[in-house]
C-alpha cells in the first residue's frame, strides 16, 4: 500500500511537472507579457558603495517591440531606448539623434544589460533542459544560447514549483564564468490574475561589490501601444 | 513494481484528466497574458489588488529639464604663427543656462522648447607689433564674447493619426548616421566633433512625416533664416527690401524614405535647395545612409551625391606674390572664388565608420570622410602662398580674413552665434575621426580622447578629456585641445619655407578648459 501511494504521488508529480520549454514560456509570459506599460526604478550600486537611481517608463508590444523613456535623474532625463526585433537604438537628447546599441551593452551603466531588460524572449533565444534543482520547492532549467547574438552563453533559471514564478537566475559568459546572478522577489499581483516579481536584484559576480536593483512600481497589461511608438522615427518625440 | 506503478498511474488518470480540462500547466502559462488567475503564492494573494480607475482622456503634462554650465577656457595664442591672433581672447569665461520644456497642449499635440542664455567674457588678447614681437592687446568686443540668446529648438508637433504627423518650428533633425560628421546634414548648424552634445541648435522648418509599417516617409521644407534678432528670425526665405542682397528665395526642401531592412537602417534622401546653407542655386542632391550592428560592432555610412561644389578656392594667381596680390586688390579680383559652383561633375562626400563596444563598455569609434570637392595639395599650396603674404599684406592694408576658411581659423562660433569649443570646417579630401571612451573609471570618471586627422598631411587635433560625474546632477570636465602639425615632408611650404599643414596653422598652440555642468 505504501509503495502504491509513493508511486501514485511520484506519478502525479511526474505528470504535472512542466517541461523546460513550458517553464521558459511561463518566464516570458511573466517577465515580458504581450503588451504592457510599466513604471520602474533601477538603483545601481557601485564599487565604492555609492548608488545611482534611474526612473523609467517601459512600453512593450508584441514579442519584440520595446520602448523606454528615462525620467530620472536629471542628467539622463529625456533619454530613450527602442528595441525592435534584434535591433536597438538609444536616443540622446543632447545629441538630438538616435544611435544603434548592441544587446550586450550595459543598461545605463548598471549590472543589467540591454537584453535583460529589453529582450525577454528566452523561448526564441535559448534551448532549455531541466536540471536538478538545489531546492525541493523549485525547478531549475539550464538555457543554452541558440546564437552568439544573445547576451549570455548560458543561463541557469530557477522557478518556484506550482506557479513557476522566477526565483533566481545565474548568467554565464562564453568562458563559462558566472558573470551575473539575479534574485527575483516580492512577487505581486499587479493586475487581477497577473503576478510577477516586483523586485529583481542583479548581482555582479565579477565585481562583487556591484549590483543593480530593479523595482517595478506599476505594471499595466493590454495598454494602448500603437506600432508607431516602436519606430526609429518616433524617438525623441 | 512496474506493474504496480502502471496500476497506480491508471488510477491517477481521472485526476489528470480533470486537471487537463482546466487547462493544466499550459493554461497557467497563458494566464499572465490572458488575465486569468494563476496559482499565486500566499504573499501574492495577500497583496492588495487595487480597483482599476478609468484613465483620463487627456492629461496635461509639463516636463521641464535643463542645465546650468560654466566653462573657463585658456587658449595660448600662437602669436608666432602665420594666422593673426588679434581677435582671439586667451582667457574666456562662458556661462550658459539652458531650459528644455515640453508641454502637451492637447491630445496628440505638444510644444517643445530648448533655449539657452549665454553670457560670455573674454580678454587677455595677444598679438605682434610691427617688429614681430609678441605684445598684449587691449580688451575688445570680439564676436566670440557677445552675450546671446540661442533658441536651439522651438516647435509644435501634432499627430493627426498615428500614421501622419506634422511638426512646425525650429528643430534639429539629423538623418545621417555619422558620429563626428554628417555629410548629408544640409539643414542644421554644424556640430563640434569633439563635443557633439553641445550643438543642439536646429533649423526652422515644417515637417510632414508618415510612419508606416514598412517605411517612414518624411518631407521637410526649411526656409533659410536671413536675418534674426535675439534668436528670433525676422526675415526668412527672402531678403528685406531695405537690404536686398538678391531677389531669390532661400530654402532647402528635403525628403527621406527610411526603412529597416535585414536589420539594417537604410535611408534614401532627396534634397532640392536654393541658396540655403551654401551658394548652390536650384540644386538637387541625393543622400544615402546605412547602419547595422554585428554583435558589439556597429558599422555605418552616409553619402551625399551632388554635382559641382560650393567650396571656396583661392585664386592661385592672386597669391603667387605680393605684386600679384596688389594687382588683384587694385583690379578688385577676389582672392577666392567658388570655381566649381556650376560644374556638372559629380562631387560626392562619403563617410564610413565603425564603433566597437568592449565588454567593459569602453567605446572605440573610427570614421573616414572623403570629400571629392576637398582641397588637394595644390589648393593647400595656394593657401600657403597666401599665408606667406600675410606679414606684407598687413602692412599693405589687405584683408587677410578674405582667405577661405579664415573664419574657422579665427573663430569659435557657429553660424547662429553659439560658441563652440572647436570650429571644424573640413577643407581637405581625406579625414579620419578616432574616438576612444572609457566610462566608469573608478565608477564616476569617464576618459575620452578624440583625434581628428587630415590624412593628406597627417596633421591632427587631439582632444583628451576627463569627466567626473560628481553626483547624479553634476558633471565636472577637464579638456584639452592640442593641434599637432604633420611631418614636414607632407606639408606644403610658404615662399619663406615655413611648413603648412591644416591643423598646424591653427591660431592657438593649445587650449585647456574646465567645465561644470549642473542638471536640473
Amino acid at each position: 500500500m505504501r509503495t502504491l501511494v509513493l508511486c501514485l504521488v511520484s506519478s502525479l508529480a511526474f505528470a504535472a511537472e512542466p517541461t523546460a520549454q513550458e517553464i521558459l514560456a511561463k518566464y516570458d509570459a511573466v517577465m515580458g507579457p504581450g503588451t504592457f506599460e510599466a513604471q520602474t526604478e533601477m538603483t545601481a550600486t557601485r564599487e565604492d558603495g555609492s548608488a545611482r537611481t534611474y526612473g523609467m517608463r517601459f512600453l512593450k508590444r508584441d514579442a519584440d517591440k520595446f520602448r523606454v523613456w528615462f525620467s530620472e535623474p536629471a542628467s539622463v532625463k529625456g533619454q530613450e531606448i527602442l528595441r525592435l526585433g534584434d535591433n536597438a537604438w538609444v536616443y540622446l537628447p543632447n545629441l538630438k539623434r538616435a544611435t544603434r546599441i548592441a544587446n550586450r551593452d550595459s543598461f545605463q551603466g548598471g549590472d543589467f544589460n540591454n537584453a535583460d531588460v529589453l529582450r525577454v524572449n528566452y523561448t526564441a533565444d535559448y534551448d532549455a533542459v531541466l536540471v536538478p534543482s538545489d531546492k525541493a520547492d523549485a525547478l531549475t532549467v539550464e538555457l543554452k544560447a541558440k546564437s552568439t547574438e544573445t547576451a549570455y552563453d548560458k543561463i541557469r533559471l530557477t522557478v518556484r514549483k506550482g506557479d513557476l514564478q522566477p526565483l533566481k537566475g545565474e548568467y554565464f559568459g562564453t568562458s563559462g564564468q558566472m558573470i551575473r546572478s539575479a534574485t527575483f522577489s516580492e512577487h505581486k499581483e499587479f493586475e487581477k490574475g497577473f503576478v510577477r516579481p516586483a523586485r529583481i536584484v542583479m548581482q555582479n559576480e565579477v565585481v562583487k561589490a556591484r549590483k543593480s536593483e530593479m523595482v517595478t512600481k506599476s505594471f499595466k497589461l493590454n495598454v494602448d501601444a500603437p506600432p508607431q511608438r516602436f519606430m526609429q522615427a518616433d524617438l525623441g518625440k | 513494481m512496474l506493474r504496480t506503478c502502471v496500476v497506480s498511474l491508471l488510477l491517477a488518470l481521472p485526476a489528470l484528466a480533470a486537471e487537463e480540462e482546466d487547462g493544466g500547466v499550459l493554461a497557467e502559462l497563458d494566464a499572465g497574458a490572458a488575465g486569468e488567475v494563476p496559482s499565486a503564492p500566499a504573499e501574492a494573494t495577500a497583496a492588495a489588488v487595487e480597483a482599476p480607475t478609468p484613465e483620463p482622456l487627456f492629461k496635461k503634462v509639463i516636463d521641464v529639464t535643463g542645465y546650468g554650465m560654466s566653462r573657463t577656457q585658456f587658449t595660448r595664442a600662437r602669436t608666432w604663427g602665420l594666422v593673426p591672433t588679434n581677435d582671439l581672447p586667451q582667457l574666456q569665461q562662458l556661462v550658459e543656462f539652458n531650459a528644455q520644456v515640453k508641454v502637451s497642449v492637447r491630445p496628440h499635440s505638444y510644444l517643445s522648447t530648448d533655449v539657452s542664455l549665454v553670457a560670455n567674457w573674454g580678454g587677455f588678447y595677444r598679438g605682434v607689433d610691427s617688429a614681430g614681437r609678441e605684445v598684449a592687446l587691449p580688451d575688445k568686443q570680439s564676436p566670440q564674447v557677445q552675450p546671446l540668446v540661442s533658441i536651439n529648438e522651438l516647435f509644435i508637433s501634432h499627430e493627426f493619426v498615428p500614421e501622419l504627423n506634422l511638426l512646425v518650428g525650429k528643430k534639429r533633425i539629423v538623418w545621417g548616421t555619422g558620429l563626428a560628421y554628417n555629410p548629408t546634414d544640409l539643414l542644421n548648424p554644424r556640430r563640434d566633433p569633439t563635443d557633439p552634445t553641445f550643438q543642439r541648435s536646429g533649423a526652422w522648418l515644417a515637417q510632414v512625416e508618415a510612419p508606416l509599417s514598412f517605411a517612414t516617409f518624411s518631407v521637410i521644407f526649411a526656409p533659410t533664416v536671413l536675418k534674426q534678432t535675439a534668436g528670433i528670425p525676422t526675415h526668412v526665405l527672402g531678403w528685406p527690401t531695405w537690404d536686398l542682397k538678391d531677389s531669390q528665395l532661400h530654402y532647402q526642401l528635403a525628403a527621406r524614405v527610411y526603412t529597416l531592412l535585414w536589420d539594417t537602417d537604410l535611408s534614401l534622401m532627396f534634397f532640392f535647395g536654393n541658396r540655403s546653407i551654401d551658394d548652390f542655386e536650384a540644386k538637387p542632391r541625393i543622400g544615402l545612409t546605412f547602419s547595422r550592428v554585428f554583435g558589439a560592432l556597429e558599422v555605418h555610412g552616409e553619402a551625399l551625391f551632388q554635382t559641382g561644389s560650393p567650396r571656396d578656392f583661392l585664386n592661385g594667381a592672386c597669391v603667387a606674390s605680393t605684386m600679384a596680390a596688389l594687382q588683384c586688390s587694385i583690379a578688385k579680383t577676389p582672392y577666392a572664388s567658388k570655381a566649381q559652383l556650376t560644374s556638372t561633375d559629380l562631387r560626392p562626400r562619403v563617410l564610413v565608420g565603425a564603433r566597437y563596444q568592449f565588454s567593459d563598455d569602453s567605446l572605440l569609434s573610427l570614421e573616414y570622410l572623403y570629400q571629392h570637392d576637398g582641397w588637394n595639395r595644390d589648393h593647400f599650396q595656394d593657401l600657403a602662398n597666401g599665408l606667406g603674404l600675410i606679414p606684407e599684406s598687413r602692412s599693405l592694408g589687405l584683408d587677410v580674413t578674405q582667405f577661405p576658411g579664415a573664419s574657422a581659423l579665427f573663430g569659435g562660433t557657429t553660424p547662429d552665434g553659439l560658441p563652440v569649443r572647436f570650429s571644424f570646417d573640413p577643407r581637405g579630401r581625406h579625414y579620419a575621426f578616432l574616438t576612444f571612451q572609457k566610462p566608469r573609471l573608478f565608477d564616476d570618471f569617464t576618459l575620452q580622447a578624440v583625434v581628428i586627422a587630415n590624412l593628406r598631411d597627417l596633421s591632427t587635433t587631439v582632444t583628451p578629456s576627463v569627466t567626473w560625474s560628481a553626483t547624479e546632477w553634476l558633471n565636472l570636465s577637464l579638456l584639452g585641445f592640442v593641434p599637432v602639425p604633420g611631418p614636414d615632408a607632407l606639408a606644403v611650404k610658404t615662399p619663406q619655407g615655413t611648413p603648412i599643414t591644416e591643423f598646424g596653422i591653427t591660431p592657438f598652440a593649445f587650449r585647456a578648459m574646465f567645465e561644470a555642468r549642473a542638471f536640473f
